[in-house]
């Protein structure tokens, strides 16, 4: 026998007359032993079968043969002449260039004043100069292809700018306080020394990069959750893997003067720390989501 | 749809008649307007048409397509608000007195007091849109997907991307939120 609260669940495919009979079989039973739900049943189906007296209109002819028009013309051009066959339009691909290098000069300038590039030779300070345009570029192509392509299963350009808005804080918390200073600053304090007795250097370096990738990221994937209730995880791991490979580039400049240890364990910390950081922001944010809905409902 | 993909112009047409004063009127009641329904009927079936090599016969069609229309109406719900806060904005610092577009709330009010009104068919028709645009976004969505979209409850719950449950949950709470906000349901039946 059904109770009242499962009967919710039925209502509204019996009001519209597609719940299976066994179903509706159930809630019938329960309905003759119910008077309340009897009541209320009859009255939602009164609303329902009422909502049909909102009669549909049919959309003017101008839009239907726009419509036609542009699609027939563009099916009937020849192929490799339609825009789905265009990965950026030209404006579009120039402006995610324009800002992917800004972002690089600004990245590189940041990390300027947080690391010494002493240690590293010119054609490597170029190469990860042009790694972190390309990168930048692609985030930023990501952004404008996705333009205005609603609908799609994942949403890259919530993902390019999270993923993007995560590395300006990073930036700005490298310029207030980078890994390399958190470090200095445990090593000479008592509780910090211990840690580091206890963890070792890259242990260290391990747990500072987690924090230094998770935190932020968290926080932004949580703040921009809301676009991303539908698969949160996916949306997270794409997030994730977006900031990793753009944070990549800082990890390595401000490794320069450490042993090869140090650095795989940042990098490994930084990997950690941005696919748990993004994944769990997201579905975080999509869970409280769902039931501030149910609640509002 | 994959015929259409191929390039065919009979499958768009087919599939452009099944669906255009379907997702005009999702458009209608969602917003309240039907020239802006017209705008972004056609925007959705441009995207369509762009977008078509991303459609994958493995989620069905009608998911795919209201689920680009659900988004256009909340972008179009996002850019409305907005562009009234702007326009609050603005004519508290400029003190302005021009006149400013109807919130979609209103312009259902105000057509509740027109004068064609007066005729019972309208009234009733004008009485639920009333009721229908004082529902949540996602209760609204739900009646237009189930009721005029004639859509099932696995399909409503994907394209909202949430639990079969909780789409049929929001509807039962959606249709009592209707029974009050329209009273004695049997004055209007």
């Amino acid at each position: 026998m059904l109770t009242c609260q499962e009967i919710q669940e039925l209502v509204p495919e019996y009001v519209s007359g597609r719940l299976a009979p066994t179903e509706a079989q159930a809630l019938k039973l329960h309905l003759q032993g119910c008077q309340s739900c009897a009541a209320e049943v009859e009255e939602l189906t009164q609303v329902w079968n009422l909502l049909e007296r909102w009669p549909e209109e049919a959309p003017s002819e101008r839009t239907v043969t726009t419509i036609r028009q542009a699609v027939l013309a563009d099916l009937a051009a020849p192929q490799g002449s339609t825009p789905t066959t265009e990965v950026l339009p030209g404006r579009k691909l120039m402006w995610a260039v324009v800002d992917g290098l800004l972002f690089t000069l600004g990245s590189v300038v940041v990390m300027a004043g947080v690391a010494s590039f002493e240690g590293l030779s010119a054609p490597v300070l170029l190469g990860s100069g042009a790694l972190w345009s390309a990168l930048y570029i692609l985030a930023f192509a990501l952004y404008f292809r996705a333009e205005g392509q609603n609908g799609a299963a994942v949403n890259l350009r919530a993902i390019a700018l999270a993923g993007l808005l995560t590395m300006g804080f990073s930036l700005l918390a490298a310029r207030t306080l980078s890994v390399g200073q958190l470090v200095r600053y445990c090593q000479i304090s008592p509780w910090g020394a211990a840690f580091f007795r206890c963890l070792g250097q890259e242990g260290a370096y391990l747990v500072f990069g987690t924090l230094y990738a998770l935190v932020p990221l968290f926080v932004v994937s949580f703040a921009c959750g809301e676009r991303m209730q539908r698969r949160p995880i996916v949306h997270g791991l794409f997030c994730a893997g977006l900031f990793f490979l753009l944070t990549l580039p800082a990890i390595y400049l401000q490794c320069g003067a450490f042993s090869l240890g140090v650095g795989l364990s940042w990098i490994a910390g930084a990997f950690l720390g941005s696919f748990a950081g993004a994944p769990l922001g997201f579905w975080l944010r999509a869970q409280g989501q769902s039931e501030r809905e149910e609640r509002a409902g | 749809m994959l015929a259409y993909q191929g390039g065919s112009k009979e499958a768009f047409e087919e599939l452009f008649a099944r669906y255009r004063t379907r997702l005009f009127n999702y458009f209608r009641r969602s917003l309240g307007d039907s020239a802006q329904a017209d705008d972004l009927l056609q925007t959705l079936f441009l995207r369509v048409h762009r977008a078509r090599d991303m459609y994958r016969p493995s989620a069905a069609f009608s998911t795919w397509i209201y689920t680009i229309a659900r988004n256009l109406v909340r972008d179009a719900l996002d850019k409305e608000r907005a562009e009234r806060a702007r326009r609050v904005t603005t004519r508290k610092s400029q003190r302005e007195t021009d006149e400013e577009p109807v919130p979609v709330e209103e312009r259902i009010a105000d057509e509740h007091t027109a004068p064609e009104t007066l005729l019972q068919r309208k009234e009733v028709a004008a009485r639920l849109r009333q009721a229908l645009l004082s529902l949540s976004l996602e209760q609204r969505e739900v009646i237009l997907l189930s009721k005029y979209g004639g859509l099932s409850f696995p399909e409503i719950a994907t394209i909202l991307g949430c639990s079969v449950t909780a789409a049929k949950v929001r509807a039962f709470r959606a249709l009592k939120a209707l029974r009050v906000t329209l009273g004695d349901v049997k004055d209007l039946c």
